[in-house]
């Protein structure tokens, strides 16, 4: 059942204990009252009714003033708020001071209660007698004994819904909101055995005396021949009036010692059976409710086993944490041991490599002087090759010239041959014509007969000499056709000859800038030399102290491999250890509080 | 029959005669010439050396001309085959060369 559930209409649950010891003190008093009292001075149902009206009225004064200071407990009683923490807490707070308003209240109602209806009787009449002295008395003597009750009753519902409400906070939280009862449980049982003692035997003797006194006052005032049957129906009344005061008593009593011995004794058993779940190793802290040093005794249990709680989770978490840890140790440590070996190994690599270098560096320093000939010889032959360069650049220069000297030249020999050949045109046209005409004039020397043959023959050798021209102007052609043809293949080559010689600049140019660049780098090789000479001494030097400090490293690799050796046995020792811790802490189990 | 005064045209390997009389100027070909080849077969281009040989109303393109101003003697065609394209054959220097009347062989184009 959950807390909410079970809360639920839990206010008048813890009340009903008050209110049963009132109903019984309320018996107690009437049943007194009717003793002592004169029938005759006030009817005993009047004072009956305005007894109960009285203490009726009180108590529902009480029952408000104590509910009105637990706000928080009827919420959650009622089901109107969520019952969380800081509600639960404030619940535990109203509910700590709930026994001592209790007593306090019904302490207030029946004294005020009782002098308020005899302040009534008294002023109403004009001759009570002893009645409103006897009414105030009563209250006065059972309104302690009712009070006490009352408030033990309530205290032993407070304590249970205290437990109830205190599952599942923490143990500092409920401490710290419910606070402790001062009352020590020594004055309590003083107390209690006080008021059980004095004050029944002060209102039994006071009933006791006022109703002998009022019987012998009854048989005196009766006939001597009545006074025998009064008597004994008196004395018979008075002891079942008595009777019924006694057990009114002895039932207050038995209930309120219930109580008390429940407000004293139920903690310390709860208390004996927690006690008995942590010896077992079960840990479940829990704040057990109670007053006075109970209150103490459990209290400080809760936080002994809260704390031993804490401590447990602790060891756990320290206990697995120690052993990962010391897993993890142990694996590095055979890792950390395989690693050393293998230093080791790479330290006798590594010295014997050192030797190897010192031995490089000096044929290093021997390279180095053959490099500085070398290089000398280099810069000789770069200085020169760049000369020979330069002289060839200015050759392809010269070249460069004559080649454009040549194409323009060819350019004029071209157009001269182009001008030629125009000419040669105009003489093979005219030769034509020439033919045509002397072929004409023999025509006409023939068809003119014997007169024209002088003419024809004029025309025949007119036009020989033609054709003549006309072949001289064929082969003139014929060799003006070779001429450009010869011209079109020295410009060609002028050209690619043109083309050549700037390649060739150009090549000469970066030649000579190889050259300069080999013959600078010559120089650089020369003073370089020098640095790796100096270099390599140092190298040789420091070849020599790496040498002797590798061997003092191989020296202690070998140390350090012992010492891995005993730190691997150690973290073995403490794995066990561990093991050890965790299987202690293991016994004991975190149980969730019931 | 003789032949006063002939005007030798070659066209190809081919030859003919013209008689001189009928001839009235030899010219550099223009493009409305006819080339004489075509009546051999050769086509109608003529080599750029050409000459047109004029009559009165009638030209030919020919490769070369050739005047020959002595009297030649002309065989003549026998009768069955004769016409008045080709008039007979003259003896120039051992063969023997067609005469054509350049006026029928105007009037005759293939």
């Amino acid at each position: 059942m959950t807390v909410e559930a079970w809360l639920r209409g839990k206010t008048t649950w813890i009340m009903l204990g008050a209110l049963a010891a009132n109903a019984l003190g309320l018996v107690l008093v009437v049943a007194s009252l009717s003793m002592v009292l004169d029938a005759h001075a006030m009817a005993l149902e009047e004072l009956a009714l305005e007894a109960t009206a009285a203490v009726t009225v009180g108590l529902t004064a009480l029952l408000a003033w104590v509910l009105r200071h637990a706000v928080t407990l009827r919420g959650l009683a009622a089901q109107r708020t969520d019952a969380d923490e800081p509600r639960r807490l404030a619940a535990l707070a109203e509910l700590r001071p709930l026994g001592t308003r209790v007593l306090s209240g019904t302490l207030a109602v029946w004294v005020a209660a009782p002098l308020l209806v005899a302040l009534a009787w008294w002023t109403t009449s004009q001759d009570g007698g002893r009645g409103p002295l006897q009414v105030a008395l009563a209250g006065v003597l059972v309104g302690p004994l009712v009070a006490v009750c009352a408030a033990l009753l309530v205290t032993v519902r407070v304590h249970e819904v205290i437990s109830r409400l205190s599952v599942g906070l923490g143990v500092g939280a409920v401490t710290g909101a419910t606070e402790p009862v001062v009352a020590s449980t020594r004055t309590s049982i003083v107390g209690f055995t006080v008021l059980f003692v004095v004050l029944p035997s002060t209102l039994l003797i006071d009933l006791g005396v006022v109703s002998i006194d009022r019987l012998m006052d009854q048989l005196v005032d009766a006939a001597p021949a009545a006074r025998q049957v009064l008597a004994a129906s008196g004395v018979r009344w008075l002891m079942g009036q008595f009777t019924l005061v006694i057990a009114a008593l002895a039932v207050l009593a038995v209930v309120t010692a219930r109580a008390g011995t429940a407000v004293l004794a139920r903690p310390l058993n709860q208390l004996t059976l927690h006690a008995h779940r942590v010896a077992q190793g079960r840990l479940a802290p829990q704040v057990i409710a109670a007053d006075g040093e109970v209150w103490l005794v459990t209290r400080v249990f809760a936080q002994l086993e809260a704390r031993l709680t804490r401590l447990v989770r602790h060891l756990g978490r320290a206990g697995d944490a120690v052993s990962r840890a010391t897993s993890t140790l142990s694996d590095t440590s055979r890792r950390y041991e395989g690693t050393a070996a293998d230093q080791a190994a790479a330290v006798n690599q590594t010295s014997a490599t050192t030797a190897q270098l010192a031995l490089n560096a000096r044929q290093v320093a021997a390279s180095a002087a053959s490099v500085q000939d070398l290089a000398r010889q280099t810069l000789e032959a770069a200085e020169q090759g760049r000369a020979d360069a330069e002289a060839f650049q200015a050759a392809v220069e010269r070249m460069h010239l004559d080649n454009a000297a040549i194409a323009t030249a060819v350019d004029r020999l071209e157009k001269k041959v182009l001008q030629i050949g125009r000419i040669i045109e105009l003489i093979n046209t005219v030769a034509e014509r020439s033919d045509l005409l002397a072929l004409s004039a023999e025509l006409e020397g023939t068809r003119a007969g014997e007169v024209g043959r002088g003419f024809a023959l004029v025309g025949a050798e007119m036009r020989r000499l033609a054709e003549n021209v006309l072949e001289s102007t064929a082969e003139i052609d014929g060799l003006i056709g070779e001429i450009r043809e010869a011209t079109l293949r020295t410009s060609s080559a002028t050209a690619r000859g043109s083309t050549l010689t700037s390649s060739s600049t150009a090549l000469a140019e970066q030649v000579t800038r190889s050259l300069s660049a080999v013959a600078e780098l010559a120089r650089q090789t020369s003073s370089q030399r020098r640095a790796i000479s100096l270099a390599t001494q140092q190298q040789e030097s420091g070849t020599t102290q790496l040498s002797d400090a590798m061997g003092e490293i191989l020296e202690s690799t070998r140390d350090r491999l012992s010492l891995t050796h005993d730190v691997t046995a150690a973290n073995q020792h403490l794995l066990t250890l561990a093991a050890r811790l965790d299987e202690a802490v293991r016994r004991f189990r975190l149980d969730e509080p019931a | 029959m003789t032949l006063d005064g002939a005007v030798l045209c070659q066209v190809g390997p081919f030859r003919f005669a013209l008689a001189a009389h009928d001839v009235s100027s030899i010219e550099v070909p223009d493009a409305r010439g006819v080339y004489a080849g075509r009546w051999f077969g050769l086509g109608d281009a003529w080599p750029q050396t050409a000459r047109s040989v004029r009559a009165p109303g009638h030209h030919v393109v020919v490769d070369t001309v050739e005047v020959h101003g002595a009297t030649l003697p002309v065989l003549a065609m026998p009768a069955m085959v004769a016409s008045h394209l080709v008039t007979g054959f003259v003896d120039v220097q051992g063969a023997l060369v067609p005469v054509v009347s350049l006026a029928h062989a105007a009037e005759r184009r293939p």
